[in-house]
């Protein structure tokens, strides 16, 4: 067994909508190790946006222990909570989430400007190097496909060389060539820098990429064989 | 440059067309109260100055009251020039046509040197007064006419008439400075002397201090030399209640066109508000990437400076050329028959400016952080799903 990066232990979540208590995930548990790839499976609406929004930090459980990288993160403020999103969690969503008022390099350097580091321009050139966006590092968002776009976000995810990312969706909204792409690009970069990645999809082929493969039904995750 | 400031330019570049007509608004307020309070400040300033200047031309910096010799003043370091003299209330006037004055005998050889009186005549000899303005106009006198002086509370031996002295007119003063003009008459030491039976010695002299010696100091010093045997006031504590509405009306005029800043200041709020709903996808996606709650305030509060601080300083700037052109060439005219000079008088002291940069940035930082708290705490899952 590997070391490990991140343990959910029995966490529970639910909203409530007026009189009626929705329950999203109840005893939801996952082990995740240095440089696994765990792919989740769902149907939408079966709370893996939730999942990943709790084992990143962004929402509070109900109930449950997360332990990141050895801290007992879910009894952590929230700036202390800012400080390991910026250092050790990376983030790739379906929408990208870029800013649009900055350009694809100026996105990508952003963590290293919140946690001071301003001398990390040429890790940044790497980076676009390698998603091959060099062309592009100054269009802004707006300038840039769907494709060019998740492949800026994932390049600003490890930006801060992060010990795991968490991608919600990524292919959610790209073709199938450009999905392929993030796919393959993730794989790499999994190889390269040994990251840990927790993947939410629906769809069965990216789902492939995972050392471990997760179905996520009424609330709890089970391991696919 | 910060981080913080080049997302807060970023930001407002981006949102100025939004919201570019409520934000320039705001720098708009600020720049007019900024320039409203300058001038009006620096007007009152001047007007001050000049009546300071009167008063202290009149009374002196200082004035020391009870037995001392006027040798053991003019010894001491950092003084100019003294004055003695005895002061009583008096009656000046002709026949029926008499009025109560304030008589003071002074040392004639120093008028000119320690008074700043606008005379027309000569400086009074023995048996000679110089009487303002307002009086000789009551009285129907001119210079070189005679008047009858006397202090009625001072009759000889307790009884009878009080000694009378008829006198020349030798010049007319004119202060315009609070009733001056209709209640002091100046005569010789020797008269007042002979005037005033039941008075023994001075009532007190006057000082002027030397340039650049600090009064307040000299003032210690002379409590610690002469001790308790004497009082000293200085030419504030003898227009207390002058100083007093002067400062009182300047509190007023601060607090007065602060309102103006206070709109401004709503406007701004208003303005950041919105920017804040247009702005909360990118706040929940700063979020993600462990930006702390006090960096988006630090964000929004230097957006509220980018624009209403640059009207700010915008009105800060116009307002100082105003003055240092006023100054200059005395473009804003005033009737001197009334106000004894040509031109507004502007005058801006440093500890002004302080006081306008502080109420105007003040004001911007209050209603930055205000519309700015709101967007700082919000939850990153809802800044995310706003995006959607």
């Amino acid at each position: 067994m590997g070391e490990m990066i991140l343990q959910a232990k029995n966490i529970c979540k639910s909203y409530s909508n007026g009189k009626t208590q929705l329950s999203v995930l109840q005893d939801f548990s996952l082990d995740v190790e240095v440089g696994e790839i765990i792919t989740i499976m769902g149907q939408s609406g079966s709370g893996k946006s939730t999942a990943l929004n709790i084992l990143g930090t962004l929402d509070h459980p109900d109930s449950g222990e997360l332990i990141l990288g050895g801290k007992r993160v879910h009894t952590m403020e929230e700036n202390e909570l800012a400080a390991i999103r910026n250092g050790d969690i990376g983030f790739v969503f379906q929408f990208h989430h870029l800013l649009p008022e900055f350009t694809a390099i100026e996105n990508i350097l952003m963590p290293t400007w919140i946690n001071g580091k301003e001398d990390s321009k040429n890790h940044a050139l790497d980076l676009i190097e390698k998603m091959g966006l060099s062309d592009r590092k100054d269009h802004f968002p707006s300038q840039l496909s769907g494709g060019e776009r998740s492949r800026v976000a994932v390049a600003r995810a490890l930006m801060n060389q992060p010990k795991l990312i968490l991608a919600d969706e990524p292919t959610g909204n790209l073709d199938e060539k450009n999905a392929n792409k993030l796919i393959d690009l993730l794989s790499e970069i999994n190889k390269d820098f040994h990251q840990a990645i927790v993947l939410t999809t629906h769809n069965p082929q990216v789902a492939r990429i995972g050392h471990k493969q997760f179905n996520l039904e009424n609330g709890s995750l089970t391991e696919k064989a | 440059m910060s981080w913080e400031k080049k997302v807060s330019k970023r930001f407002s570049e981006s949102s100025r067309r939004q919201g570019w007509f409520s934000g320039l608004f705001s720098m708009i307020g600020m720049g007019v109260g900024c320039f409203a309070m300058i001038v009006s400040l620096s007007v009152m300033n001047g007007f001050e100055t000049l009546v300071h200047s009167k008063l202290k031309g009149f009374e002196g910096d200082l004035r020391v009251m009870g037995q001392v010799s006027e040798n053991d003043i003019s010894e001491l370091d950092g003084i100019e020039t003294v004055m003695p003299f005895i002061e009583r209330r008096g009656v000046i006037g002709e026949g029926n046509d008499q009025r109560v004055v304030s008589l003071k005998a002074v040392d004639v050889k120093k008028m000119t040197i320690f008074y700043n009186l606008p005379l027309r005549g000569l400086s009074p000899t023995i048996g000679e007064v110089a009487v303002g303005q307002d009086l000789a106009y009551r009285l129907g006198k001119d210079v070189g006419d005679e008047i009858m002086v006397y202090s009625p509370i001072d009759q000889s031996f307790g009884f009878g008439l009080p000694p009378k002295m008829r006198m020349i007119i030798s010049g007319i003063f004119s202060t315009r400075v609070l009733d001056y003009d209709d209640r002091f008459v100046f005569l010789s030491l020797q008269d007042g002397k002979k005037l005033f039976k039941r008075k023994s010695g001075l009532d007190g002299i006057d000082i002027r201090v030397s340039p650049h010696v600090d009064v307040s100091s000299l003032r210690s010093k002379l409590v610690q030399y002469f001790g308790e045997s004497v009082t000293i006031h200085s030419w504030e504590d003898l227009n207390r209640s002058l100083v007093d509405a002067m400062k009182m009306e300047r509190l007023g005029t601060i607090v007065i066109l602060s309102l103006i800043f206070l709109v401004a200041a709503f406007n701004l709020a208003a303005a950041l508000a919105l920017i804040s709903i247009q702005k909360m996808k990118e706040v929940g996606i700063l979020k993600v990437m462990g930006v702390p709650t006090k960096s988006i305030q630090k964000i929004m509060i230097q957006m509220g400076m980018n624009r209403a601080g640059k009207g700010a300083i915008y009105g800060f700037a116009l307002g100082i050329f105003l003055v240092l052109l006023q100054n200059q060439f005395g473009w804003i005219p005033i009737p001197s028959d009334i106000y004894f000079i040509d031109a507004l008088p502007m005058v801006l002291f440093p500890k002004d400016l302080f006081i306008v940069i502080l109420i105007s940035f003040m004001f911007i930082f209050t209603a930055s952080f205000i519309s700015g708290r709101k967007l700082a705490h919000t939850k990153i899952k809802d800044g995310l799903q706003w995006a959607k």
